[in-house]
């Protein structure tokens, strides 16, 4: 079972969470404000490797919190 | 057989380190749900009189959507079995996450523990761990 690491609840199951998608970032070389929106909302890295990831805790403090998690080994760091 | 009642109090949503510096009549127990975030159990609004005036942006509002109930050792030791997680051994501490299943939180002190949960979730918390 994975589990995460709540910086104000501490270590609990992944049941407890709620998924909130990749935290994302915008290639630079996207300049344009509204262009920058769109890559924003909706392009998705999808990365093989460490991904920095919106978690929920809902079963707990009901705050957000920000992890970096390995896709390829589904290794959590806070 | 556990009984859950209904929590009087106030919940406040502030700045963390104004929540920090509150001070609480003693008849209060005052549960820090989040860094931001208490929910003081038979307090009033003029109980957080000093959260308000030193955080214009505070909000304190009445709160009465969870229910508890107060737990000896006996009863503690029995809801532990339904934890997945490990609790603090420090006391007082706050724990929240599943029980049995049910998201509740539980507020451990070294005299006796109050289980409590968001009132929607009483009966299934109930059942669970009776």
């Amino acid at each position: 079972m994975l589990w995460l690491s709540c910086p104000n609840c501490g270590s609990r199951p992944i049941e407890e969470f709620g998924f909130g998608g990749e935290l994302p970032t915008v290639p630079d070389r996207i300049t344009d404000p509204k262009e920058r929106d769109i890559d924003y909302v909706w392009m998705f890295d999808n990365l093989e490797g460490i991904s920095i990831e919106r978690w929920f805790h809902q079963a707990g403090c009901r705050r957000w919190h920000t992890v970096e998690r390995n896709t390829i080994t589904d290794s959590v760091e806070p | 057989m556990l009984a859950l009642n209904t929590l009087r109090g106030i919940r406040v949503v502030a700045a963390p380190h104004v929540l920090d510096a509150a001070t609480w009549p003693a008849h209060v127990t005052a549960l820090r749900i989040a860094p931001d975030d208490i929910f003081a159990i038979e307090a009033t609004e003029a109980d957080a009189a000093g959260v308000a005036s030193a955080d214009s942006h505070s909000i304190i509002v009445d709160e009465h959507g969870f229910v508890g109930c107060w737990l000896d050792h006996q009863q503690l030791e029995h809801i532990t079995r339904h934890i997945e997680w490990h609790a603090p051994l420090h006391r007082p501490a706050l724990v929240q996450g599943y029980v049995a299943g049910v998201p509740a939180k539980i507020w451990l002190t070294d005299e006796r523990s109050l289980l409590l949960c968001a009132s929607p979730y009483a009966a299934d918390l109930m059942e669970r761990v009776s």
